[in-house]
């Protein structure tokens, strides 16, 4: 569904992604995991066009994609919800939902769409009234989420849906990205802090490091690699 | 104590149309982040053709700001891309660079006006301009309320849009956080270039609203430039009920001051209330 050939990416004269190439399958749910610095971010910031990659190329469902602006990427379905969220701080919750769903494709099934979004965030539902920039850290989260699933998408690029929340709510957050693929079907790509967590949710994991994808598989080879535990889960 | 009435209700009318003339500005900047010096210049241009239209052709001002607006909208969509988009790209503070452009801007067509209708003052009076009008048991010339009903239907109708329609909600959120605006699927570009044709369209409404009130000339715009900037840093940029909220005080300082006070005193208030604004709350006050 989604490949990444040899992808590089430069801030100014700096690498920061160097010949990455991954693939994510219909219907998996693929891992992207590797210390801060490593070039995750800028990767998936190159995949739904926010930044202009060097060299390589981006397939997505058949379309080359290399070098499409963010706008044109969100239309065929590839929907990224980014690190930090992204949300409208002065805009209500029920505003940013609807947003996501900006785009002619899913603004036709918006009503519908909002409703699981509710069904799936309940908290949402009793927040619906309130400024996004007034949630707690794991409400906006959820925000985030519900507003790339208003998007309908058919890859759903999540990028530290953890970060910063506590152990008790990152641990929800991850289970209910399980439940988003065995329950709607979803095909994700995660990056996440919460490396075994993840890996144990996963279908198949690439590791990154210093802009290099260093190494890949099933998650659940990778999670009783000796080098990874040691490195990333600090058994 | 009549006199103060009279001078409370013409400042708050002169308040309305001065918030017609500062909303497009207020959009602009914290939508855009376009800083349009030349916007009450460009004001004055269609407050200079309302005037040729009615002195020529007998048009109404309160029509031909209905058919100046639309068209300052299409010169909106022509100067972004022509004007704007090479001065902001690529640069470190779009704000400064887009001050000395619009300031040359509104230099020409200072100049230009001079050139077409030389610099003696001008009037729009039309057969209703200085009747009476009733308004809470006292009077105002029809010209100012008229002028006042522009600007007010101005600001309530651009907060409409902003906050009611699909669109506006789509032009916030380019403001708010444009890379989470562009993940969505809004093209963030084109919402600043509608942003700002709508705000020099706004710009012809203002304009003429306030060409109604005063009698004008070339370099008219630079003085009520200086009052529209006022009630937008006082409003806060982007902030519309706040435009209007900070236009009103405006219009009763002016009231009042201009009823109670020697003239020279009104530029020393309203300056030094911006001043004390800019040292407590340099964001503005409604904001």
């Amino acid at each position: 569904m989604l490949e990444v050939r040899d992808l590089a990416v430069y801030y100014g004269p700096f690498p920061a992604v160097r010949e990455a190439s991954i693939r994510v399958e219909p219907g998996q749910l693929v891992g992207l995991v590797g210390p801060n610095g490593a070039g995750k971010t800028t990767l998936l910031r190159a995949v739904s066009g926010l930044l202009k990659p060097a060299a390589g190329r981006i397939l997505f469902d058949g379309f080359d994609i290399t070098g499409w602006p963010a706008e044109r990427v969100c239309e065929l379905g590839l929907v990224h919800v980014p690190e930090g969220r992204g949300l409208f701080p002065r805009l209500t919750v029920l505003d940013n939902l609807r947003l996501g769903a900006y785009l002619p494709r899913a603004r036709v099934e918006m009503d519908r769409t909002l409703k699981e979004v509710f069904d799936l965030f309940p908290r949402l539902h009793e927040r619906r009234r309130q400024l996004a920039g007034t949630l707690s850290g794991g409400e906006q989260q959820m925000l985030a989420i519900g507003r790339g699933l208003m998007a309908r998408p058919r890859l759903l690029i999540l990028d530290e849906p953890t970060l910063g929340l506590s152990p008790r709510l990152a641990y929800e957050i991850l289970e209910l990205v399980k439940r988003l693929k065995t329950e709607r079907g979803l095909t994700l790509l995660v990056v996440s802090q919460e490396v075994l967590h993840l890996l144990n949710i996963a279908d198949y994991a690439f590791v990154m490091e210093t802009g290099r994808i260093t190494a890949e598989g099933p998650a659940s080879a990778l999670i009783s690699d000796p080098k990874m535990r040691q490195v990333y889960v600090g058994l | 104590m009549n006199i103060v009435w009279t001078s409370l209700i013409s400042g708050l009318l002169l308040g309305c149309a001065y918030a017609g003339a500062a909303v497009g500005l207020s959009l602009a900047m914290g939508m855009a982040r376009v800083f349009n010096l030349a916007h009450t210049a460009l004001g004055l241009v269609c407050g200079y053709l309302a005037y040729f239209l009615l002195t020529t052709r007998g048009i109404d001002p309160l029509v031909a700001a209905g058919l100046l607006a639309p068209l300052m909208f299409l010169v909106g969509l022509a100067l972004w891309p022509t004007l704007f988009r090479p001065t902001v790209r690529g640069v470190a503070d779009p704000a400064l660079s887009t001050s000395i452009l619009t300031l040359g801007l509104a230099i020409v067509i200072e100049n230009l006006l001079s050139k077409v209708w030389t610099p003696n003052p001008r009037v729009i009076s039309t057969a209703y301009s200085n009747q009476a009008v009733n308004l809470l048991g006292l009077t105002a010339p029809a010209g100012v309320v008229i002028a006042a009903g522009l600007g007010l239907v101005l600001v309530l109708g651009i907060y409409w849009f902003l906050n009611r329609t699909f669109l506006g909600l789509a032009v916030q959120a380019v403001a708010q956080n444009p890379d989470g605006a562009r993940l969505v699927g809004i093209r963030a570009e084109l919402m600043s270039m509608l942003v700002f044709a709508l705000s020099v369209g706004t710009a012809a409404v203002g304009g003429v609203g306030l060409a109604m009130i005063y009698s004008f000339g070339p370099a008219s715009y630079f003085d009520w430039l200086l009052t529209v900037l006022l009630i937008v840093v006082v409003g806060g940029a982007g902030a519309i009920l706040g435009t209007l909220a900070a236009a009103l005080t405006v219009g009763i300082v002016l009231g009042l001051g201009g009823a109670l006070l020697p003239q020279a005193w009104n530029s020393l208030i309203l300056f030094g209330m911006l001043f004390i604004i800019l040292l407590l709350r340099p964001y503005g006050l409604f904001r």
